[in-house]
């Protein structure tokens, strides 16, 4: 089983940055791809003065619970802050149905990739480590 | 059950990229992770070509590929290759990610096949096999999907063959040999599509194919399933020369096996073969005094870390016109089962005098301990790959670097097969060990 | 020499001139080649009164016993030498008897100096084969000391028995690829480099002492045995070479009579 945050204006797609949501949907999906709603949960207000990155923090000590977020779109910069905290963040252009039946059967594929990013520290750009072609021969 | 192997000497499934780089004017679009292109290349790669390397269009599947399908995103891949990369061959080629959540590369690719776009789409998720195996699986795939809709025709061109040598880049030497044996042939009187390489005519050869007389299959066993293939399709009979002929004794057995069957003027083969033995026989005289007067300061035994193609041709050269002694051979390519008998055999009757030694192994670590166990009272050769280095120093012999990582070598156009080939050898073996002379 | 309580110096090459102005002190002289060596062995005799070990190098076990002897009786260490012999016999004798089961019988034919070739003949005949014929460079029948006890070739043949088709000054190629096609040994033995196409290119495996020291003593007798077991054993290459090499005799040379082209007003006497 596994806790998906879903960051949605109408309950119905996928259709919000993460950067300006509101609040969060959370989900329990398990490997057959069936979903139950849990709750909402609010999201701290955003304030233009604060730096992306403090509030990407805080959001994301919001969702320690949660193993994945799905947005329609996330930041570099809040992408990383969740990785920090062991969440991954994935962006998708779906309703919420299609999203939580995929991820409930695939996620499985990619849990390895959630514990490492835990402690994962550096700039590690997009997904795996591999093809860094700064010459490692 | 769970077996680890160390220091493979070939690469995952998605190798087979290579064979589509080795196309002339041919460019291989990846759905795979990022950075699986690039790992290959830097095991079996000799630059990036004309577009391979980081050239190479990929989707850099991740997570969220994996989740949500990546469909999405290789179309748009695809079209941007269209648009930005001047090819004439596009293969779609998956990694491991794509085949295992299943994404229909099929139906992505078929909607510009419809177009008539020259693309074709190959499941190589690493995991299912080695590149000796997908190399026959991509060729297959470029013959189905583009050769069948742009062909020339059907009917037979005289005198013309099709050539499925050695596995280009993962064989190092791949350009200098095909080269060889296109001349080879064409001195025979025969005209070859050589299909890959410096040498040959890109996809205006690939369009032939289903009009040329024979298949030449010049390999133990990766590449017949492309022969049999041919002759199921179009009625192609096929020729199998089951090893890379090296040398003047098996370049002429070569030669007259394909004569023998492809029914070409047999004076005017005759007459070419007299011709290059004469010479090349002419420079074995020039240094046979060098190798019988040497010898106690030259390799009188070699080790072979090669695969079955090599192993076997290497070996008969190395034993019958040079003669040094078959002390371990080792067959590194995962060879399937099937034929593993008869590469036993050809080690069985390696000379009228002998047999030698031969083990089918895929962890090198593990040989790399067998030849370290061995006694090594003499001097001697070890043929295999850049990792070996270490273990020639310890036991005090010479290194080939005949097969990848290659690391010490520059590799242009040599070559180890045929005629010239076999003088290569002779050079590059004996320049190395008066290399350690004081 | 070590174990006698003697120090080695060897000359001539790489010695410098301070070594050299020392030799007419050693107590004696050990040359191991015959040809090259015995004028300066004896001008150290006859001048400086160091004396010279005059018997055969040695090589074989024979020959390495009465050496060794010599140099007992020279230096006056006759009791230390007959047990460092007895050691060395029962160390090295049951290889050699494992030796020339292996190559009892099969031929040879030898191509070498003086000095050598007396020596290998000895050699070749202790391992247990037999010597079809041998071409020597040149010969001396009195050597620069003037005593007749330095006569290797009469040793090995009065020890042995007698050679077959011995030549002397043959270092003509034309005769030595006549005589070889004819003779057709097993393995052929040059002593001098240049030589060993001649055998190849006939099928003949042939090998290459480059190494004196290598043969050299009672351990070298085993060295040489194992050498010849290894060439016997490399068939390929040459039977390879002799199928594609090109023979530059013609065909009616080869089937003369070898000294065919000898003056008749030379003598060719047999001993």
């Amino acid at each position: 089983m596994s806790k998906v945050a879903v960051v949605s204006t109408d309950g119905v797609s996928i259709n919000e940055h993460f950067g300006r949501s509101k609040e969060f949907l959370i989900y329990e999906v398990d490997e057959k791809g069936e979903y139950t709603f849990l709750e909402r949960r609010d999201n701290i207000s955003p304030n233009s003065q604060n730096v992306h990155a403090h509030i990407a923090s805080t959001t994301a000590d919001l969702l320690t619970d949660v193993e994945v977020v799905l947005a329609k779109q996330i930041g570099p910069g809040a992408e990383q802050e969740l990785r920090k905290k062991g969440i991954l963040a994935l962006s998708v252009n779906s309703s919420i149905e299609k999203a939580l039946q995929a991820y409930g059967k695939r996620g499985k594929f990619i849990k390895n990739s959630i514990k490492q990013s835990a402690g994962c520290q550096s700039s590690c750009g997009t997904g795996s480590c591999g093809g860094s072609s700064q010459g490692c021969k | 059950m769970l077996k680890l192997i160390e220091q493979p000497r070939y690469s995952c499934a998605l190798g087979a990229q290579q064979s589509v780089i080795a196309i002339k004017r041919a460019v291989p679009i990846l759905h795979s992770g990022p950075g699986c292109g690039d790992k290959i290349n830097r095991l079996l790669g000799q630059g990036e070509g004309y577009a391979g390397g980081n050239t190479v269009p990929c989707t850099n599947a991740s997570e969220s590929e994996i989740v949500f399908g990546g469909e999405q995103k290789l179309g748009n891949v695809i079209e941007g290759a269209f648009k930005v990369i001047d090819a004439d061959l596009y293969a779609v080629l998956t990694g491991c990610t794509s085949d295992i959540i299943g994404d229909d590369i099929g139906q992505v690719t078929s909607a510009y096949q419809e177009q008539d776009r020259p693309i074709v789409y190959v499941e190589t998720g690493g995991f299912k096999s080695n590149n000796y195996v997908s190399h026959e699986t991509v060729v297959k795939a470029i013959i189905d999907q583009y050769v069948d809709k742009f062909k020339k025709g059907t009917d037979k061109i005289k005198g013309l063959v099709n050539v499925f040598a050695t596995v280009p880049y993962q064989d190092p030497f791949w350009n200098g040999n095909l080269e060889e044996i296109k001349r080879i042939l064409e001195g025979i009187g025969l005209r070859v599509n050589i299909l890959f390489g410096a040498e040959s005519g890109g996809i205006n050869e690939w369009q032939s194919i289903p009009q040329a007389e024979y298949n030449v299959v010049i390999n133990a066993w990766a590449g017949l399933g492309i022969a049999q293939h041919l002759e199921e399709k179009y009625k192609t009979p096929y020729i199998h020369f089951p090893y890379l002929p090296i040398g003047g004794e098996e370049t002429t057995k070569f030669l007259r096996q394909v004569a023998e069957v492809t029914g070409i003027d047999r004076s005017y083969t005759e007459a070419f073969i007299k011709k290059e033995e004469e010479k090349f026989y002419m420079h074995i005289e020039r240094m046979a005094d060098f190798i019988l007067e040497f010898r106690y300061g030259l390799p009188r035994r070699f080790y072979t870390i090669l695969d079955a193609s090599y192993g076997i041709g290497l070996s008969k050269y190395l034993l019958n016109e040079l003669g040094i002694l078959p002390a371990k051979q080792f067959i590194i390519d995962d060879t399937p089962e099937e034929f593993q008998e008869a590469i036993q055999e050809q080690f069985n009757k390696i000379s009228s005098l002998r047999s030698a030694k031969v083990s089918f192994n895929t962890d090198a670590g593990a040989i790399q301990e067998e030849i370290r166990k061995d006694d090594h009272k003499h001097r001697a050769l070890i043929v295999g790959s850049a990792w070996e280095r270490d273990l020639a120093t310890e036991i005090g012999g010479d290194l080939l670097i005949l097969s990848v990582p290659v690391a010490y070598r520059l590799v242009l156009n040599c070559g180890y097969a045929g005629y010239n080939g076999g003088l290569r050898v002779i050079e590059d073996i004996y320049g190395k060990v008066l290399d350690t002379y004081r | 020499m070590n174990p006698l309580g003697y120090e080695v110096d060897y000359i001539v090459p790489f010695s410098t001139v301070a070594q050299l102005e020392h030799i007419s002190e050693a107590a004696a002289t050990i040359q191991i080649c015959s040809t090259l060596g015995t004028y300066i062995g004896a001008a150290l005799e006859q001048v400086y009164g160091v004396p010279e070990i005059k018997s055969p190098p040695a090589y074989g076990i024979a020959g390495t016993d009465r050496w060794m002897r010599e140099i007992g009786r020279v230096l006056n260490r006759q009791g230390e030498i007959e047990e460092v012999i007895a050691k060395e016999h029962e160390r090295v004798l049951p290889k050699l008897e494992e030796y020339r089961n292996k190559l009892q019988g099969k031929t040879a034919y030898l191509t070498a100096g003086a000095a050598h070739g007396h020596a290998l003949i000895a050699l070749l005949q202790e391992l247990g084969m037999t010597v079809q014929g041998a071409a020597i460079f040149h010969h001396d029948p009195i050597y620069d000391n003037g005593d007749v006890v330095s006569d290797a070739l009469a040793h090995a043949v009065n020890t042995y028995g007698d050679v077959p088709n011995y030549n002397v000054c043959n270092k003509q190629a034309y005769e030595l690829v006549n005589i070889l096609n004819k003779v057709r040994p097993d393995i052929m033995i040059a002593r001098h480099g240049g030589m060993t196409m001649w055998g190849a290119k006939l099928g003949i495996p042939t090998l290459l002492i480059g190494d004196e020291q290598l043969s050299f003593g009672y351990q070298g007798v085993l060295n040489y045995a194992e050498r010849i077991l290894e060439s016997l054993d490399n068939k390929e290459f040459v039977i390879n070479l002799a199928k594609h090499s090109t023979m530059p005799y013609t065909k009616w040379w080869l089937e003369q009579d070898p000294f065919s082209f000898l003056r008749s007003d030379l003598d060719v006497k047999t001993y």
